[in-house]
């Protein structure tokens, strides 16, 4: 599903931000990436995405070599990942209904599918009943649900996940870790870039540690 | 396209109007007030250059032929004159004529004329010329070959004032060029950079789109349709002003100074510029909205 051969990557100040990486995540998985604040988790989800592009080594996903990618390509690999953040990325200005459909609407789908969609979505992460709440009228946990509904309303083979339990507290992030354990146990491949090695151990069947844009956990 | 993708084009372009009003209303501001000076230009340059036209067509020299020329002298010269390229036509007015004419101009005034003993009024040959010679340049050879004529004893037309009149045309030209063209210039500067607020406001929502996997064809068309919408709107609030501004400007010229001007008739835009100003306008939205859209969309 997801692999990595001797991946480099170094931002233009010349920092490295990792060095050699190679993995292979396989349908299914549900993988954890720990490590400090710098190790490179970030990167390494983002070169997952195409948001950042590799210096050297090869990443497929899906069949795809991302090093060969068009530009013009990416938007449709993208329809196939799913991505939540830390900080949500919610339009304020929109209801929980709302935002979940944008994610449908600006990729064309059908107007009676969106429907269908978004409310089945919403049905999943618990909020069917707050679907006329704009985000600033949610708690931190019911917006982080959005995000995932919104990541996963397009129905994607891998979901990622930057932190996603960064701004959340202990109660809540169980929550919403059983969340991404069930989007997990209905087949959705899941990535969760993460500090808490706690969570990691709860529920990783795969776990990949990063120190200083290193991989340093015993690799298979 | 499917209809529901339109709609949404369509949606999208009037909910980003609608949430930026401010920045749209400046742009559209800013579109009106370029195309407007541009139209007035060109409103003034017709419309001079119709004034310009339509007097010269009026244009008569009267060539004042010496007392004692008989009429055998008299049949020649206006052989003569008929003869020359420019002329196109040549009319003799008798002394006798001449105080007809000037008696009827007076009308109840012509008492005044009552106590001549002599007819002061000199014969004439009142010439118009072809329409090709109407210009300054021309009119003054035309004038100095006639005055070389023995039997002329002077010759007169509005030479000073044509040659004011063509050399203020030529600087209202000169001025509208080149203020149009600052205002073009600037005119995009303002929409790229009103469109790129516009952008960066809605920064959140193209990262979204990004991040779902919408393409940059989908990310821009609601973008061009607002810049589009803006020049449309921009160009028809400029056409309306300068309509508007035109039937008063109209109505008072012609209640006030109908008497001077006599049936002078002034010229809105001719349709085909109204059409050029409007896609003139659509041109300044969708161009400056490209300008500004490129470096948003890198990945």
């Amino acid at each position: 599903m997801i692999q990595m051969f001797n991946v480099y990557k170094v931002y233009p100040n010349n920092h490295p931000a990792l060095t050699d990486i190679s993995l292979h995540i396989k349908k299914g998985d549900f993988v954890f990436i720990t490590g400090p604040s710098g190790a490179g988790k970030t990167t390494l989800i983002k070169l997952i995405f195409c948001a950042e592009r590799s210096t050297r080594g090869q990443i497929i996903v899906q069949g795809i070599n991302l090093a060969k990618i068009k530009e013009s390509r990416i938007a449709y690999l993208r329809r196939k990942i799913g991505v939540v953040f830390q900080d949500f990325k919610l339009l304020n200005s929109r209801t929980a209904y709302e935002n979940v459909v944008f994610a449908l609407e600006v990729i064309g789908t059908r107007r009676r599918e969106i429907k269908r969609k978004a409310w089945q979505v919403l049905k999943l992460v618990g909020l069917q009943n707050r679907l006329d709440a704009t985000p600033l009228g949610l708690s931190g946990g019911e917006q982080q649900r959005i995000a995932i509904a919104r990541a996963i309303v397009n129905n994607p083979t891998i979901l990622l996940a930057d932190e996603p339990t960064g701004n959340l507290d202990s109660e809540i992030t169980q929550d919403v870790m059983e969340l991404f354990k069930s989007i997990n146990d209905r087949g959705t491949t899941v990535v969760i870039a993460t500090h808490n090695k706690n969570l990691a151990s709860q529920y990783a069947n795969k776990h990949i540690i990063l120190d200083k844009g290193m991989r340093i956990d015993a690799q298979e | 396209m499917s209809f529901y993708r339109l709609v949404y084009f369509f949606r999208e372009a009037f909910q980003g109007i609608k949430h930026n009003r401010f920045t749209h209303l400046v742009t559209i501001g800013t579109i009106t007030f370029a195309l407007l000076t541009f139209a007035i230009f060109i409103v003034t340059v017709t419309n001079l250059n119709q004034i310009f036209d339509e007097w010269g067509k009026r244009i008569h020299l009267i060539a004042y032929l010496d007392k004692n020329t008989n009429a055998e002298e008299i049949k020649k010269v206006r052989e003569r004159i008929a003869t020359l390229p420019q002329t196109k036509n040549v009319t003799y007015v008798s002394k006798e004529r001449a105080l007809t004419i000037l008696k009827e101009s007076l009308k109840n005034q012509d008492g005044m004329l009552e106590n001549l003993d002599e007819n002061p009024l000199p014969a004439s040959l009142e010439i118009t010329l072809k329409e090709a010679y109407n210009n300054p340049q021309s009119l003054k050879t035309f004038v100095a070959e006639v005055k070389r004529i023995d039997t002329i004893s002077d010759v007169e037309y509005g030479q000073e004032w044509l040659e004011r009149f063509s050399a203020f045309i030529s600087i209202v030209k000169l001025v509208g060029v080149s203020i149009g063209g600052f205002l073009f210039l600037a005119t995009i500067l303002i929409i790229s950079n009103a469109i790129k607020l516009t952008i960066y406001s809605r920064r959140e929502e193209i990262e979204i789109m990004k991040l779902v996997g919408a393409t940059n064809f989908f990310i821009q068309v609601p973008f061009f349709l607002e810049g589009f919408i803006q020049g449309l709107c921009g160009s028809l609030l400029a056409l309306g002003i300068l309509y508007v501004s035109y039937k008063i400007l109209i109505s008072k010229i012609i209640s006030d100074y109908s008497l001077y001007l006599g049936a002078l008739n002034l010229i809105f835009l001719p349709q085909k510029l109204v059409i050029i100003l409007i896609f003139f306008g659509i041109i300044l939205g969708v161009f400056g909205c490209a300008l500004s859209m490129g470096r948003f969309l890198k990945t």
